[in-house]
Formats: structure tokens, sequence, C-alpha cells
């Protein structure tokens, strides 16, 4: 196996907000994330699935140290991420980059393509002008864009190329682990597929790994090798990503798999979840999946059930893995 | 918000030397052309548009941004004031390209409904969602005051929002997105639409919430029998949504078959690459198919046929001339020089 790249042990991290109104309001807890624990191994993409308000990408954040968890531990290559502003916390950056949804907002929109992608090596004064200048050549050829793009303005490019520039960027300051953030969602489907494939290339050849983020079941399927599906904060399932989808034992990654629009569904019934995510300022006690589940039980309102091992080498957090919501429809 | 209206960008009606509308049709788009203003001239980013849409129809159009999808229904629906639109969309004999305002007004929301992609901005923030709700009950039933709002709550019921009651009285940002874009469908419902169109319904939304307003869609055509446009540039909605499906590509339509046609024998390189693009859920797993390249600028397209220098079939009569529709089955066919009936173009096998 590969060595260990990322490891978290237990991350919660909590806000404090408040809820009514004027300044005398009392304070309420959002818990975003809540005993998250993950790794990701070097030349591995690890999918991270979930809805909008799961805390995927407050996960990404914990992961790059940008914001600092309010438990638990962050291990970075074997050591434990410091919360430290020094110099080992800034050489430990540099081995783990991140890549947003949105391109045209990650790029500066006054300064050009190629000095955006050296712009790195400009800050650290790493080699010598002209070796930094041809170490960004190379990796624009690595991401596959054309020369000519080099000198251009982001809003020059087409969405597909600003987002291989932000991946030059990216892996200017060669790192070990790339945090992807819906990486292609902001992208036209067919631009999609460059991107995936390009991601696909790039691991293969530097032996990166990958968090990535996404809420398309269909791209994880394609790019990753383990899958963690969350839900308000924690993670409700894992495992590998054919196991998952094929034989979802979480109800509410069978609802997720089912809730894919595809044409055999439009015949067959589909199982169709009742009503929202409820708030992470309030979440439900137990399960914090149990007002949304067909199969909640006394157990499940008083008990948070925890994350357990299944056969497959997957795991499950759920007091009635065995039921199955087609068996509803 | 200004607006700028350059000379002559009043809509143009331009169909006296049309062939008469299709009677059977429920809307009849015959030559629709839109133009905008750009720096050199105008800017043509639908080319020559024809459809017909028979009454209940379900109707899914696909295409990349860009594709002109979106802009035909703003331009049908007299919301592009900057644009030049040409051609004729005709709708129960009558023309609605170059219609005056207030009869156009008339139009929108009781003939023709049209939903947004994002229901949070599409919604008055400072109104309560019964008050819009009920606003649009005045508009196209005539209804006030106390009858306004019950029907207000029974539509609101319609489309299965919990406790209506009392969310008539929520303002939209104490919403979700699944709930806003369920009073979307309200208020599109109010006017009692024989056309409902929909633009991304579910592109905003979370996956599950995305199958709560699938089915709820489903369900308003099976029970009002209204014909439905799906846009969307996610072919699994439109698989689900549509019975026929047109693709879209840079304002010019490429394809056009029944919807297990389109998934199971494409015959326009384009969409066959476009399906070959997504990911699958089942089977093995392959490496993706790209189509390489990116969609050309309205203002900048290549001579001939469009897809083209994207194709990796093209031949030199590709770039001299755009090609006709090939007829490749019933109800089906593809505006390529190299279609033909159960020709696949992409190989899916590597």
């Amino acid at each position: 196996m590969t060595p260990l790249l990322l490891e978290t042990r237990d991350l919660r991290r909590v806000y404090d907000v408040r809820r009514g109104q004027g300044a005398f309001a009392p304070p309420d807890q959002l818990v975003a994330v809540d005993g998250v624990s993950l790794t990701v191994r070097a030349g591995e993409t690890l999918g991270l699935v979930g809805e909008s308000g799961c805390g995927k990408s407050t996960t990404a954040k914990l992961v790059l140290g940008l914001i600092r968890p309010s438990s638990g531990q962050v291990l970075f290559e074997g050591e434990p991420l410091t919360s430290l502003r020094n110099e080992i916390w800034r050489r430990q950056r540099r081995r783990m980059q991140m890549v947003y949804q949105d391109p045209l907002g990650a790029l500066d929109p006054r300064i050009d393509a190629g000095r955006q992608v050296r712009e790195p090596l400009d800050i650290l004064r790493q080699g010598a002008p002209s070796e930094r200048q041809d170490r960004a050549l190379a990796l624009f050829e690595a991401v596959g864009l054309p020369r000519a793009c080099f000198d251009k303005l982001p809003q020059e490019l087409s969405g597909g190329q600003r987002q291989r520039v932000v991946l030059a960027r990216a892996l200017i300051m060669d790192p070990s682990l790339l945090v992807c953030d819906e990486p292609i969602s902001a992208l036209d489907v067919s631009i999609q597929a460059q991107v995936i494939n390009l991601l696909m290339d790039l691991q293969d050849r530097l032996g990166l790994g990958y968090l990535f983020i996404s809420h398309d079941l269909r791209v994880v399927r394609q790019i990753a090798h383990r899958v963690a599906v969350m839900y308000l904060g924690r993670i409700v399932e894992t495992g590998a990503p054919d196991d998952l989808f094929r034989a979802p034992a979480h109800p509410y990654t069978q609802a997720l798999v089912s809730a894919i629009p595809n044409l055999q569904a439009r015949l067959s019934k589909r199982i169709v979840l009742q009503g929202d995510p409820p708030s992470p300022i309030d979440a439900p006690a137990g399960c914090a999946f149990h007002p949304r589940c067909p199969f909640a039980s006394e157990l499940c309102r008083h008990e948070r059930p925890a994350l357990t091992g299944k056969s497959n080498g997957g795991s499950v957090a759920c007091h009635h893995p065995d039921r199955h919501l087609s068996a509803l429809v | 918000m200004l607006t700028f209206y350059p000379k002559n960008s009043f809509p143009v009606r331009n169909a006296s030397h049309l062939p008469e509308a299709n009677q059977l049709a429920l809307l009849s788009v015959e030559n629709l052309s839109i133009s905008f203003p750009g720096s050199h001239g105008w800017v043509r980013v639908l080319d020559n548009f024809n459809l017909d849409i028979a009454p209940g129809e379900s109707l899914g159009i696909v295409g990349e941004s860009g594709s002109g999808k979106s802009v035909t229904w703003l331009g049908v629906l007299g919301l592009l004031p900057s644009a030049r639109v040409e051609g004729s969309a005709c709708m129960s004999g009558t023309e609605l390209i170059g219609l005056s305002e207030r009869k156009l007004a008339s139009w929108r929301g009781k003939r023709i409904a049209m939903i947004f992609q994002d229901p949070t901005s599409s919604l008055n923030p400072v109104h309560r969602i019964g008050v819009q709700i009920a606003e649009s009950l005045r508009l196209h039933q005539g209804l006030s005051g106390a009858a306004a709002r019950t029907e207000a709550r029974r539509f609101l019921e319609r489309v299965h929002i919990p406790d209506a009651a009392q969310k008539l009285n929520a303002y939209p940002h104490e919403l979700s997105g699944g709930m806003n874009q369920r009073v979307m469908i309200a208020l599109a419902l109010a006017g009692n639409p024989d056309l409902l169109v929909a633009d991304e319904p579910t592109t905003a939304l979370d996956v599950t919430i995305q199958a709560q307003i699938v089915e709820l869609l489903k369900e308003i055509r099976r029970d009002t029998g209204m014909a439905l446009v799906t846009i969307s540039h996610d072919l699994g909605v439109i698989a689900e949504l549509a019975d026929r499906v047109l693709v879209m590509y840079a304002g010019r339509r490429v394809e056009e078959a029944p919807v297990e046609r389109i998934f199971k024998s494409a015959g326009h390189p384009y969409t066959q690459g476009l399906l070959a693009a997504v990911p699958q859920m089942t089977g093995v797993r392959r490496r993706l198919v790209t189509i390489p390249g990116q969609t050309p600028e309205a203002s900048n397209l290549p001579p001939g046929c469009v897809f083209a220098p994207r194709c990796p079939f093209s031949t030199p009569a590709c770039d001299l001339s755009a090609p006709s529709p090939v007829s490749l089955h019933r109800d089906h066919w593809a505006a390529c020089w190299e279609a033909e009936a159960g020709r696949q173009l992409f190989d899916l096998t590597v």
C-alpha cells in the first residue's frame, strides 16, 4: 500500500451563531463537522459526497488548516498539522493545495494566466526567474493548455481552460495532496469529461492523493477509489464506489443513488426522500437522518448509530442497515 | 436597470413568406432567429429555429451553455428587449413575435408559463409567498381577497408544500431552494397554462430535492395534461421528463428523436459525444470520451457545420456547407453529413 498522506481523527468544528435578532439573543451552536475520521493515501482518491450544508466544504478547510478544528486532529504526511502559522505550517501547506468550484472566482482577473501559475514560485523566490518561467510553461503543457494561453487574462479563456490554469497553479508547488471542492460543477458536460480525464492522468503520473468533494455520484464513481457519504456533519457510510453504489446500506445513500435521474427511472418508482435536510443548528437527537427515514425506530430517535464495519470493507452508521428502501415502493 | 436600446432593436415581424402554421400544433415556431447587439454588429445566437409542440406533449431540449436553448423561449415570450427577434412563433392562431407588450402580458403565465433555474431569485424577496400567488390568481383568474387566499393555499397543497396555510405567510428567504421551486411551480400553475417551460428546473437543487421536483413535474403533467418543455444540460433529467428530445448546439438544432432513441441510437456525433462524456453508475468504468475543443462563440462561428472543428469525423464537405437534417428513423433526424442510421461514430469500447 502507498503511504498515508492524510489522516483526520474525530474532527469536529462548531460555530457559535445567534439565531434570534438583537444583541441579547441567546447564542446557539452550529455543529458543521462532527467526528469525521478519514484517510487519503498517495495516488488515491477519496470521494466525499453529500448535499449542501452537510459539512463537505468545512471538512476541506479543516484538512487544509484554513480553519481550526474545535476538537480532533489532522495528520499530514505523518505529522500533525500545526495550528501555528510557522515554518512547519508553511512547508505543509505547500504540499497540499485546493481546487475550487468556480475557476473565475479563484483567479485574479487582472493578471495573465501564466503569471498566476508562476506567482507561487516568485513569492517564495524558488529558482532563477527563467527556471520559474520554464516550470510554469511545463505545467501549462502538463494540464493540456496551449502556449498561446500563457499571456491571456482569465476572462479571455474558456471555463475549461480556466480550470486547467487553476490546476496548473495548484501543481506548481509540487504538492502531494489536492483538495478538490466541486472542481467540475461549473463546467459544461463535454468540458467536465476533459477535466475528469485530466485529473485522473495527473494522478497516475504524479502519484497525487485527492480529496474529491462532489454532489455528483456519477463523477465520484468515475474518479474515486473510496467514497465517504456525509449527512449533517457526520460520515454515514464509506466503501468502494461499486460496492457503495450497487448495494448501499444506509437509507440516505440508498435515496441518493435512487435520486439520480436516468432513463430507467422514467418507468420504475423511485425512493423520494420527503422534506429537506434539517438545519445543523438544531440537528435531531439520535440519528440525524431519522426524521426523513422510513425505518426510524425508537432506538434511532434516541441513540446515535456509530460507524461500524461491513463485511466488504466499508462501514455504515445505521441501526437498521439490513433494511432497504426499495422494499417500500 | 438601464437597458441599451440600439437602433432598430425592436422585435421585427417577418413572417409573410412563411407557410401556414401547423394547425395541429399548440405552438409552432418557424425560422426564429435571435440576434444581440455586439461590438461589431449583430451577433446571431439562434439561427432559423423551427419547432412544433403538440398539446400535452413533453419535449426536452438539451444543450450546453450558449446553445440557445433558453434564449429561444425568452425570445418567444418577448422578454429580450434589446435583441432582434425575427421569424414566427404562432400559438392558437396568434403570432407572438412582434405582439404588443400589453397583449403579450396576457399570454405570459396564462398560456405559456416559465420557471427558472434559481427559484429564490425568481420570487420577490419582500412579499410573502401567499401574496405572490394571490397576485398571480388575481391576474389570471380574477380572484381576490379570501377567495384568492384559499385558492393560493390549495395551489401550495397541490405542489405538496407541508403546512400550506402557514407557508402562505412565509417570505422566500425563509424557505429552502426546493420549497421555493415548488412555489414557482405553484405560481406557474395558477395561470392554468397550456404550456409550461421549465428552464433548468433542478440545476440549483440538491440531489434528493432534484428527485422530488422531477417527480412533482411528472405528476403535474400527468394530472393536468399541459405541454411541458424541459430545458436542461442534464441528460438524466431530460431522460425522465421528456418524450421527445431536441439537441441544440451553437444556436442550431442538431438532432431530434424520441427519448429512447436519443439514448440508444443517437445519430449526430455531438449527441453521441455528449452521451459518452457522462460517467455511468453501472457497468465497467471506462475512460470518458471527450469532445475536443470548446463551443464556438456566436460572433465567430465556423463556416459550414458549426460542430465540424470539434468533430473527429468531419470531412472537407463539412467545412463548406451546413448540413441539412437527415432522416434516420421515423421521427428521428440529425443534421450531419456523416449521419447514417445505426452508425456509432464515437468508439465507446475504449
